[in-house]
């Protein structure tokens, strides 16, 4: 019955799952933002910015979403959404690929000093948004399924560097939240994959939205849980 | 050898030893109390300094001491939660 439900409402279900992300990702970018005006420390910054550019994305699918259930549902057509629909969907597709990018940086950034073209050094944080606007450019100029590709690089990365986090601290004897992580990034990179392979066989796996659904909950549930359970009392 | 202090860690050391002063020290004693050469400490102090967490202030006898300021006790009372924060997603 709940497979039914969830098969014939698919719109309200995501526009649901989107907000539901969307306020998880802002309360993890909230308590980052805390830690990092307290201690200034690079790393808690660049995980912070990551949730923020996730908590940006999820608002704007919702928004889409809402749109277009507002849409099939009344069979009306909101002509000052068609105009800037093409931007919010640019934005959206930037700002999760940012997202991605500075999750992994997080992990990476004491080992990057920035890029040397030429004369020039650019930061690399800056390389991190020409990366994300080249992603955004791929994706609805070149290309399209190219946003999925990177984020399946991007997480195939993060795998490798939260695994070896993880073994450093099994290594050492410490408990915490190593292995949740490294288990996020393996859902991450199943998520982006699954969508994908949706993406290239539309409608192959009729219920498959219901895994989708239920890998983000579960990723950013683990998020979430990570957040608390490390910053209860210290 | 003695592990290498990362930097919230020495930052940490230099508030608590300033904290366990009473808050007020004399810049001679933190120096010897964060264990920094003089060149090190002269950073960090300045780097406390203008982020607000330390300041300068100068006693009814004419002495320059430093104090924490209330960035600098919310630090000390967030610093385990950071350090927990960064050790468990490895940042």
């Amino acid at each position: 019955m709940i497979k039914e439900f969830l098969i014939n409402n698919h719109d309200p279900v995501y526009w649901g799952l989107f907000t539901i992300l969307f306020c998880v990702c802002a309360i993890i970018a909230i308590r980052a933002r805390k830690l990092y005006s307290v201690s200034n420390y690079k790393g808690i910054k660049y995980f912070g910015n990551a949730f923020v550019f996730f908590a940006i994305a999820f608002f704007l699918r919702c928004m889409l979403d809402l749109v277009h259930y507002l849409e099939d549902s009344s069979r009306i057509t909101l002509r000052q959404f068609t105009i800037i629909h093409p931007i919010v969907e640019y934005t959206f597709i930037f700002s999760l690929s940012l997202a991605g990018l500075y999750l992994v940086y997080s992990l990476v950034w004491k080992n990057l000093q920035g890029v040397d073209i030429g004369n020039m050094n650019l930061s690399t944080e800056f390389v991190l948004y020409l990366l994300a606007a080249l992603i955004t450019l791929g994706e609805e100029i070149i290309i399209p399924g190219v946003i999925y590709v990177a984020m399946i690089l991007v997480f195939a990365y993060a795998i490798i560097v939260s695994y070896n986090n993880y073994k450093q601290a099994r290594r050492k004897g410490k408990k915490g939240f190593h292995q949740l992580y490294f288990i996020v990034m393996v859902l991450g990179i199943l998520g982006f994959l699954s969508n994908f392979l949706d993406f290239l066989i539309s409608g192959f796996f009729p219920t498959f939205y219901i895994y989708n659904v239920l890998i983000n909950l579960m990723i950013f549930g683990i998020l979430l849980y990570g957040v608390f359970f490390v910053t209860k009392n210290g | 050898m003695a592990k290498k202090r990362e930097r919230l860690e020495v930052i940490y050391d230099i508030l608590t030893a300033v904290q366990n002063s009473g808050n007020e020290i004399k810049p001679t004693r933190l120096l010897f109390a964060s264990n920094l050469s003089h060149q090190m400490f002269k950073e960090y102090t300045k780097e406390l300094l203008e982020k607000e967490l330390l300041e300068l202030k100068e006693t009814k006898k004419s002495k320059k001491v430093y104090c924490l300021k209330d960035k600098g006790f919310e630090f000390l009372s967030e610093y385990k939660v950071i350090q927990n924060f960064i050790e468990n997603f490895g940042l």
